[in-house]
């Protein structure tokens, strides 16, 4: 009896337990679905917004009073600018900073602290790079508000990423590939440069292009920079003022006029165009031209 | 031959070495950014000192401001400090000027406070579908997907939380009480934001958790929860930590969602349903306005900065101190 009894409450408390569990993996769906949510509400309410006002004026037009005949053609070129410069700046040096981490270093503590030095700058707020070339370039190098500062600001900021990412396309590579190459008779450099270097290339390049993605939405370290309001011109060369398309997109969001938030909006889904193609081009690149060892 | 060897090796020691510039170039960002952070820091905690020199004065017109503004700091440097760490008047912009910090500090906890409220709970629970319970079709999937969560540009998400979030909030809960800027939209958007970090980091760990321990629960007659919750979990919580420090650490440098959505009036409170300030709004905020090099706005800047720069400098040291205590070793 005393037996039976406990059994039924050892029972119960089994599908308690049970059910509870149950309810409990239903939670974890939940919140997995909810964040997918976030993302799909998001990106509709973006496009309700703006898809009405996508239109080749907005490729065409500069920034105007007039929601009507506003559009983003500095902001795009200025974009180019920017996004180029920095390319030439920071990928080759992220590059060849992660072959000397991951080819040339010894491991010491120097060595290590250098490498958690980079994990620290991948961590530092990006506005705080914005007063770091607001300070340095803009001020002390007496570069002004020019594209040049820009773009070096955004190659410090995007450094750290592509090291980390250039490194791990490089870790990849199997040591055999190496020790055949130095068994001929190579240089470090030669195998660097003609066996390393090559079958790391499609890992590298997707790093470098997320970062350069990273690098084309960041809005806040450009506002130090000359976030002018109005930039009725195509930039002419380096030192010229500038804005980008995030910058302009903030500036349409800020105006009160909400017609302006539909430009502003129009915008964004340009921009979201252009990471989609970038992100899209990295992926193909990945799943192309990964060699699996 | 053997003068073929002798340039090879020469040229191979300059790449090398140009190697290792490219490598400590890092070194050199970290340092620069410190350098400029201090330097003007310094010079605004100087400025009551500067102040106090008639010949300086004479040749400065923004100390000629700040001695209109505040001639009770003049030659009172650590009054400065003092009132910068402890009172609750945060106002460069204005002609009396006040610069206790507090309300930047509030507002930076409170909208960070919001987000990892949205992001810590949302996240573990979706790490965990993700790592103990999804097939692995619909995790290859889902993963990615959530990670663009942390791809898409923030000023997107400031856009989002201005024109999307706040209006569906004041209309079907608040009403008028609800700032049309305020802590509450932008934290809960940027808790999104920063979801994907908490439960992409928390699955990596979680995934790392040998099986032998979860099949020795189950045969122990543990639920699925039970054995997420009090075997996986705790094996993880090293990495789970670690995540969320980092998560609390990105909320806290996070600009654009803030600039746009919380406000750019600093505010003493913690209501979240007010207008708050960030330390990283005030910077876009003095950025935006036409603030000369060298003025006292310009310095404050900096020194609000430097706070986030420690800050964030302490999480992450935080984060890399609860890896190694809390550091479960497997064989």
């Amino acid at each position: 009896m005393s037996v039976l009894a406990a059994d039924s409450a050892w029972q119960r408390r089994r599908i308690g337990r049970q059910r509870t569990a149950r309810m409990f993996v239903a939670a974890c769906q939940v919140a997995t679905l909810l964040g997918l949510m976030f993302l799909g509400i998001l990106l509709v309410d973006v496009t309700r917004d703006g898809a009405p006002y996508l239109r080749s004026e907005l490729f065409t037009n500069f920034p105007s009073r007039f929601p009507s005949q506003a559009g983003y053609a500095s902001a795009l070129v200025g974009t180019l600018y920017v996004a180029g410069i920095m390319s030439l700046v920071a990928f080759p040096l992220g590059v060849l900073a992660a072959v000397y981490l991951e080819e040339y270093a010894r491991p010491s503590p120097i060595t290590r602290a250098l490498e958690l030095n980079i994990a620290n700058l991948a961590a530092v707020p990006s506005v705080l790079y914005g007063l770091l070339g607001l300070g340095m370039f803009v001020e002390w190098m007496r570069m002004g508000k020019s594209i040049l500062a820009g773009a070096f600001t955004l190659a410090l900021l995007v450094l750290p990423l592509v090291i980390l990412a250039s490194r791990e396309a490089i870790r990849a590579v199997p040591f055999s590939v190496r020790e055949a190459a130095y068994a001929l008779g190579a240089t470090r450099w030669q195998v660097v440069r003609h066996h390393v270097l090559p079958y790391a290339a499609p890992g590298i390049f997707t790093g470098i292009i997320l970062s350069l993605s990273r690098a084309v939405g960041e809005t806040a370290p450009l506002i130090m920079l000359g976030a002018l309001q109005y930039v009725p011109f195509l930039p002419r060369g380096i030192w010229d003022y500038f804005t980008v398309l995030p910058i302009q997109i903030f500036n349409y969001v800020s105006l009160p006029n909400p017609e302006f938030h539909r430009v502003a909006a129009a915008g964004i889904l340009l921009l979201l165009g252009v990471l989609l193609f970038l992100n899209g081009t990295a992926i193909w690149l990945r799943n192309r031209a990964t060699i699996r060892w | 031959m053997r003068e073929g060897r002798g340039r090879r090796r020469l040229q191979e020691q300059v790449i090398g070495t140009g190697l290792a510039l490219c490598a400590w170039l890092s070194v050199g960002v970290t340092v620069a950014i410190v350098a400029v952070l201090a330097y003007e820091t310094l010079e605004f905690f100087r400025l009551p000192v500067h102040a106090g020199d008639p010949h300086l004065v004479a040749r400065r017109p923004d100390l000629q401001r700040f001695v209109e503004a505040r001639s009770d700091l003049v030659g009172h440097p650590w009054r400065l400090v003092q009132e910068f760490l402890t009172e609750t008047t945060w106002s460069p912009l204005f002609s009396t000027k006040r610069f206790g910090v507090l309300p930047l500090f509030a507002g930076t906890v409170l909208t960070s406070l919001i987000a990892l409220g949205v992001a810590v709970p949302l996240g573990l629970l979706a790490a965990i579908y993700l790592s103990e319970f999804a097939p692995e079709g619909v995790r290859r999937r889902v993963k990615p997907v959530l990670e663009l969560l942390a791809g898409v540009p923030t000023i997107v998400y400031g856009y989002f939380a201005l024109t999307f979030v706040t209006p569906l909030l004041q209309d079907r809960i608040f009403g008028p009480a609800m700032a049309g800027q305020n802590a509450l939209s932008a934290g809960l958007v940027m808790g999104i934001m920063i979801l994907p970090l908490v439960s992409s980091l928390s699955e990596d760990v979680m995934r790392a958790v040998p099986v032998e321990l979860r099949h020795g629960a189950y045969a122990l007659g543990a639920t699925p929860m039970e054995v997420a919750l009090r075997v996986v979990f705790p094996a993880a919580l090293s990495g789970i930590a670690a995540a969320c420090v980092l998560a609390l650490s990105r909320a806290i440098g996070e600009t654009m969602i803030v600039a746009l959505a919380a406000g750019q009036t600093p505010n003493w409170t913690v209501n979240p349903l007010e207008t708050v300030e960030t330390i990283t709004a005030f910077i876009v905020q003095v950025s935006l306005g036409d603030t000369p090099y060298g003025s006292v706005e310009y310095r404050t800047l900096f020194a609000v900065g430097m706070l986030l720069f420690a800050l964030t400098f302490l999480m992450n040291l935080a984060s890399l101190r609860v890896v190694q205590r809390f550091r479960e070793r497997y064989l």
